[in-house]
């Protein structure tokens, strides 16, 4: 008998059925960006350990006075033009995100995305087109998500599990283009079909990575050029945030935004920093006339109020999936959440509850790699290891028979020491525990003398 | 609005931790000339290069559009094509930063902010004096309007991790120091 695998999400159920091209790719990728990351953070850091120390603590800073500071934000936003809205849920965020698209374009029409984690989270595409807008993703990446009706399987490498030959066979089939591997080629199809709808949209659709409190400014990054041209071609622009990307003031920007493009992509700084100050001004010659920011709650006060706080100071840059020997094997899929790898592992059941998702944190070998290379010095695994224990307190996970045996034998000092007496036995005997871990190996002799016996016996 | 009273009441009022301050970096003492320089380098290391007045002229064969700065330094019309037709868009710059090869380029009257996104080669024209070292100093100078900070080509890696450029914004860029 072997233990049962976990149920929920199946995580290796998953990863035995893992398509052999998928797993190359992730961890080609994973290995490829680490190992950039490491040099190019090494280069811009002479002293990297305090730096990722300054960074924690003004994250601390963030969490300690959210409210406060929130609040300076909304003030600072009115008053550069920006309508802020709050949303508690992701009903309530929809919602005004739709009312926001009616009154900009009632007639229906296109609207163009930059890539947004929070809009994954309230999956706000499906109810945008069930009233029939025509919501496109313009990052090259998402967008070859969304045509091939697949959910992103990284927060900033969207198809690190699809190699080239299937992006061509998508990019044939939807009709872009003929059929080629060239990664050049396939930019320019995406650049030529994706042109035409940044020019007919109406509205445009981005995340935030960090909203200043102090300003009001909104701060976006991207590489591609498409979260600019979402946010600037189109009359009417939405952002959305989670309430915790705040950053106190501009003078933090720097330190943040080398962080983010080294630990995520190993670049020196991101292609485009978009920092928008509000809407068109009556002297400028184009731009939205309408900014829009939905602060996004969704149980991120709760996550605040309890033991997984510290998860709400992840930058998203995603070198902790990279860096992850379990997301290194599974991809992002497995863990059935938009938010996956080591982040994910804590942030989805900190947010859903331990309920919806008792088993996610134990897809994790605690190595503490991901803890290592967090910019912001998050520590996921003992977060992990708090999840677990809820878990089980709960009632709510499964514990696997050998451990429930074990447990069993620990809890006790006679069951434990009549335990020691009997582990010889263990070599011979044919039992449950043995089973697939003898196929390969022998367990091991007893040898020397006994420990107990000696300490109760010494002078 | 209820949304609003809802979310800050349930958030944690702890409040009043001490602002950690920021240490700015050493600023280092470096002439215009030796900026310069390493902006070259960043901007070749990302793709780039820097420029001069006469291959602008070959440039502005293909059609384009100008902003205002940059028509009076280049002695042109600004304005030009309609945007979605430029092939080509010269803008100047409000700050290059010499440590990462940036520009930062803000909005306002005769700066088009699609001037230096759509087309796929983007040129500028930079004054020379307009530089500094470190992007903490540039940052310390931001204008209050929107702004951009533009380091290097558009690019994507996001297929096989292969490195390509211009895949939305301009593929290549030519900064010419004036």
């Amino acid at each position: 008998m072997k233990a049962k695998p976990v149920n929920h999400p199946a995580v290796e159920a998953f990863a035995r059925q893992l398509a052999e091209t998928t797993r190359d790719s992730v961890r080609a990728t994973s290995v490829k960006v680490i190992e950039s990351r490491k040099a190019r953070l090494v280069d811009a850091f002479p002293d990297l350990e305090a730096t990722r120390t300054q960074a924690s603590q003004i994250k601390d800073f963030v969490l300690a006075n959210i409210s406060n500071l929130l609040s300076q934000l909304e003030m600072k936003c009115r008053l550069n033009g920006v309508q802020v809205h709050w949303a508690k849920d992701a009903e309530s965020a929809r919602k005004i995100i739709l009312d926001i698209c009616k009154e900009a374009a009632p007639d229906g029409g296109t609207i163009v995305k930059a890539k947004s984690m929070a809009t994954e989270e309230i999956h706000l595409n499906k109810h945008l087109i069930d009233v029939g807008y025509n919501v496109v993703e313009t990052d090259l990446g998402e967008f070859v998500v969304q045509i091939d009706n697949d959910t992103p399987s990284h927060i900033v490498a969207p198809i690190i599990h699809k190699n080239r030959r299937e992006v061509a066979k998508s990019f044939e089939r939807e009709g872009l283009g003929p059929y080629t591997e060239s990664p050049e080629q396939l930019a320019a199809q995406a650049r030529k079909h994706l042109r035409e709808r940044f020019v007919e949209a109406k509205i445009g659709i981005s995340g935030v990575n960090f909203a200043i409190a102090e300003s009001g400014r909104l701060v976006l990054v991207e590489n591609e050029g498409n979260s600019r041209l979402s946010t600037t071609a189109p009359d009417t622009h939405i952002a959305i945030m989670g309430l915790e990307k705040l950053l106190p003031s501009e003078a933090d920007l720097p330190l943040f935004l080398k962080l983010l493009a080294g630990s995520a992509t190993g670049q020196r700084m991101t292609v485009y920093t978009h920092l928008i100050s509000g809407p068109r001004r009556k002297d400028e010659d184009d731009g939205p006339t309408a900014v829009h920011l939905v602060i996004l709650d969704n149980g991120r006060s709760k996550v605040l109020n309890g033991p997984y706080k510290d998860i709400l100071k992840c930058i998203r840059c995603g070198a902790c999936s990279y860096v992850c020997p379990v997301y290194r094997q599974v991809s992002g899929h497995a863990y059935s959440h938009v938010y996956s790898g080591p982040l994910g592992a804590v942030l989805a059941p900190a947010l859903e509850g331990i309920e919806a998702l008792p088993e996610l944190a134990k897809a994790s070998t605690l190595c503490g790699a991901c803890e290592e290379v967090c910019p912001v010095k998050i520590p996921i695994p003992r977060m992990l290891l708090q999840l677990r224990d809820e878990a089980m307190r709960k009632g709510v996970a499964e514990n696997p028979i050998p451990w429930t045996l074990f447990t069993f034998g620990a809890t006790s000092g006679l069951r434990w020491r009549t335990g020691l007496k009997m582990l010889p036995m263990a070599r011979i005997a044919k039992h449950p525990l043995k089973d697939g871990w003898t196929e390969f190996r022998e367990l091991p002799k007893k040898e020397g003398r006994d420990f107990r016996k000696w300490w109760n016996g010494r002078s | 609005m209820a949304d609003r009273d809802d979310i800050l009441n349930a958030l944690p009022q702890t409040g009043k931790k001490a602002r950690v301050p920021v240490p700015a970096p050493p600023l280092p003492s470096l002439t215009s000339d030796a900026m310069w320089q390493i902006f070259g380098a960043r901007l070749e290391e990302l793709g780039g290069r820097l420029g001069t007045l006469e291959d602008v002229e070959v440039i502005l064969s293909r059609p384009h559009v100008i902003d205002q700065e940059s028509a009076t330094r280049l002695g042109r019309q600004p304005g030009g094509v309609p945007i979605w037709e430029a092939e080509v868009g010269v803008t100047t710059a409000d700050l290059a930063v010499a440590e990462i090869g940036s520009l930062l380029i803000s909005t306002g009257p005769g700066r088009p902010r699609m001037a230096s996104l759509s087309p796929v080669v983007h040129v500028v024209v930079m004054p020379k004096e307009r530089i500094v070292a470190t992007l903490e100093e540039a940052f310390a100078r931001l204008s209050d309007r929107s702004t951009v900070m533009i380091t290097g080509p558009s690019r994507t890696a996001d297929i096989e991790h292969v490195l390509v450029r211009g895949v939305h914004g301009p593929g290549d860029i030519v900064v010419v120091p004036v």
